[in-house]
């Protein structure tokens, strides 16, 4: 164990928060999940882009500044330190980028990566459909061979897909193999959606903001240099992706640290509350499992530099994250007390995490593979 | 920056783990249990742990210890409660080896050869473990450590905590006397760290001899672990588990450097290593069904360390207290 900052940790925390403060928009900014609020983030992003902070930990060729992970992790504090939300750009750099890294080619690297961070392009996942969930290896959309085109021809619907109605690509799942083949017959796509044979149906979330959508695709062409990895391989490199999903790409500790640090001064700010025996306990036990999620993470991390591939612990870690915002935001919830029913920003929050359970694979699950994977008990 | 322990220490672990796996079988725990066995500071058991230099883990070299700090402390404790070893770790290894040190002449040596025993408890608990054995009494509170000599005390009955194997007896009068220069406070941070570090290796051994339970107990013509069920609740207790492992090295790391948190982050170990473990004694004992509640079976023994941990050198309230008067007041901590 050595926890002793780098100097250069230090100088780069210091100059992203002094960027942060002197180029972050007025806050809040309208929600990145609905029409009218996209284009205001999506202008934030392009200036976070500018800056050189849209995707600190990759290449500077793609936009990056090479930083490693603990200079990421640092940045991602900063970040929801200084009040910024979720970003538009998100689905794009924290579930695809990484596939992108580990089974793109050149070419797709090369069009895609710098687009994506500058929000040029905005990615959605299409996995989901309508009679594939938890069972993501029966879906049953197809991708049809084309060799005049040169490429596959896509049909079916893939539904849930997370800010769908403002993306202009989708990375997605498809059938090439036979039903018979589950896993093995499945390959994984970068599409454009603006197409014909592609039509896109906003559907509201439970906070009423049009953040999923329905895709449904007829015939939609995708050229073979957009297939990634093998024809018959997507099963691999999505779940490539999904350990990052899972784990610390999607949901860095930044996100909680900074969340329990405003449910602190939420209740540092209630008089007469903020020595009630009850919340104080909730509220710490909040702190306390932000802080629990950092310092785990933190060993994944220096497991990660060492050279080792993050597998079935990423859902370890996705049980913990979703818990424990669930547990916040009620938490909040309670310091709120007769406001507890206004749609405020602590509501929301309390929407979305009741989500955190059910995406990126169910918390049923990951305990499933927890199980099974790390504690080594039979399928059956 | 590595939050993992190193290479030495995984070697130090192992190398506890193959004389604890030969010395410190559950039959010579439960040995410890018999209401007329002798205490365990005389025994082969605690014969061994001595040779290997474990209770001078805190010790310099120069005096004949490990020279290690307060991470090794912990990684020795955690192994220590994986194999549930009985007596008093805490008040040697924590408190009285580190006190013996500061005291002029052989105490030390004396500790640590074995010939003399030495015992610590929290100022006003008004009990010691082993103060039938004991020769040097440390008592612990917030300013300097103060103590006594068994001929200035007075021991009484002993105390019949859950965890039979745990040998306390009530101790009253002593002329007390402090030890110039002792730092009551990292003292009492270092068996707090102590108590939890001990609470994650038994919360370990009891979620792996729960999965190999499982995969032998068959119900229904299948092994009961096939259900998702019972799967469930040891996800649980892992996730638990793997959150709070790295929550006491933290604290141990904390109190090794005196970082200025130092006494947060030990209470807020201590209340995640006792969650943890009270979780994994709870599914332990849930997936084990009736044979786990007999009092023949070995799990019995784990769990009750766990219940007998709890309120050990500060309640789980109490640290709760501290964590949250340090998150929500800024108290010092
Ligand atoms: C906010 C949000 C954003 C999302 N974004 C996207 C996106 O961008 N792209 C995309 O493709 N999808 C997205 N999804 C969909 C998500 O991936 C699915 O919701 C998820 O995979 C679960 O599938 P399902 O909803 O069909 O539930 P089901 O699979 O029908 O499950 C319903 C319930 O049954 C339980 N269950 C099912 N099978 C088992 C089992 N074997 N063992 C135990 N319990 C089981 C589940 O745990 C759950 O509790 C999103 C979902 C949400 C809520």
């Amino acid at each position: 164990m050595d926890l002793t900052e780098r100097p250069q940790d230090a100088r780069f925390r210091r100059e992203a928060r002094e960027w942060l403060a002197e180029n972050s928009p007025p806050l809040p900014l309208p929600s990145g999940d609905s029409a009218t609020g996209v284009p205001v983030n999506l202008e934030w992003e392009r200036q976070l882009f500018d800056g050189g902070w849209a995707v600190v930990s990759w290449p500077e060729r793609y936009g990056g500044r090479d930083a490693d992970l603990w200079q990421w992790l640092i940045f991602e504090e900063e970040f929801y330190a200084a009040g910024l939300p979720q970003r538009v750009a998100q689905n794009g750099i924290s579930l695809l980028a990484p596939a992108l890294f580990e089974f793109g080619t050149e070419s797709q690297r090369e069009r895609y990566l710098r687009r994506m961070a500058s929000v040029a392009d905005i990615w959605c996942q299409g996995w989901s459909e309508p009679e594939a969930g938890s069972d993501l290896a029966s879906l049953r959309s197809t991708a049809v061979r084309d060799d005049a085109a040169g490429g596959w021809r896509l049909h079916g619907q893939k539904c849930w897909s997370t800010r769908g109605a403002y993306s202009s690509h989708m990375f997605g799942l498809f059938r090439t193999g036979t039903q018979q083949e589950r896993h093995a017959g499945l390959t994984y796509f970068l599409i454009d959606l603006r197409q014909p044979g592609v039509s896109v149906h906003p559907v509201a979330r439970l906070d009423g903001d049009d953040g999923f959508a329905d895709v449904f695709f007829d015939g939609a062409l995708v050229l073979d240099e957009d297939v990634l990895g093998a024809v018959g391989g997507g099963w691999q490199v999505a779940m490539a992706t999904a350990g990052s999903e899972r784990s610390l790409s999607l949901r860095s500790p930044g996100r909680f640290l900074a969340s329990a640090d405003r449910l602190v001064k939420t209740l540092q700010a209630e008089p007469g509350k903020s020595s009630d025996p009850r919340l104080r306990a909730a509220v710490a036990d909040s702190w306390m499992a932000a802080q629990a999620y950092a310092l785990s993470t933190n060993v994944l991390v220096s497991g990660i530099l060492d050279g080792a591939q993050v597998g079935a612990e990423a859902s370890l870690s996705k049980v913990f994250w979703s818990e424990l915002d669930v547990a916040l935001n009620e938490t909040a919830l309670q310091v709120l007390g007769d406001d507890a029913d206004l749609d405020s920003p602590w509501m929301r929050g309390y929407e979305f995490s009741l989500s955190g359970p059910i995406y990126a694979g169910t918390n049923e699950i990951q305990r499933n593979i927890i199980a099974e994977r790390l504690l080594g008990l039979p399928r059956r | 920056m590595d939050s993992r322990l190193t290479s030495e220490q995984l070697e130090m672990r192992r190398a506890l783990r193959e004389v604890l796996t030969d010395a410190c079988p559950p039959s010579v725990v439960r040995a410890q249990w018999n209401p007329d066995a002798p205490s365990v500071v005389t025994t082969k058991l605690w014969q061994r742990l001595r040779e290997l230099g474990l209770f001078g883990v805190l010790a310099s070299q120069e005096i004949g210890g490990m020279g290690g700090n307060e991470v090794d402390l912990a990684v020795l404790l955690a192994e220590c409660g994986r194999f549930a070893v009985p007596g008093p770790l805490i008040e040697t290894m924590a408190v009285g080896v580190p006190a013996a040190a500061e005291l002029p002449g052989e105490t030390v040596a004396d500790v640590l050869s074995g010939a003399l025993v030495v015992t610590a408890a929290p100022a006003g608990a008004g009990w010691f473990a082993e103060a039938d054995t004991a020769a040097l009494f440390v008592q612990v509170s917030g300013g300097e450590l103060a103590m006594a000599e068994a001929e200035d005390v007075r021991v009484g009955a002993r105390r019949e905590t859950i965890d039979r194997s745990v040998r306390h007896f009530e101790v009253t009068g002593g002329a007390w006397r402090a030890i110039a220069g002792s730092d009551g406070e990292r003292a009492g941070n270092r068996a707090t760290l102590a108590v939890a570090a001990q609470l994650i290796g038994l919360a370990d051994r009891m979620i792996s001899m729960t999965v190999d339970y499982v995969q032998v107990r068959a119900q229904f013509g299948k092994a009961i672990g096939t259900q998702q069920a019972v799967k469930h609740h040891l996800a649980t207790a892992l996730i638990a588990l793997e959150h709070a492992r790295p929550v006491v090295y933290r604290a141990a790391y904390s109190v090794a450097f005196a970082e200025p948190n130092a006494r947060r982050d030990v209470s807020f170990a201590k209340v995640y290593a006792h969650r943890s473990a009270a979780l994994a004694a709870r599914v332990a004992l849930q997936c084990h069904g009736a044979i786990g509640y007999s009092w023949e079976h070995d799990l019995n023994l784990w769990m009750k360390r766990v219940w007998a941990l709890a309120p050990a050198w500060g309640t789980v309230a109490a640290h709760e207290a501290v964590v949250a008067a340090a998150v929500l007041d800024g108290a010092p901590s």
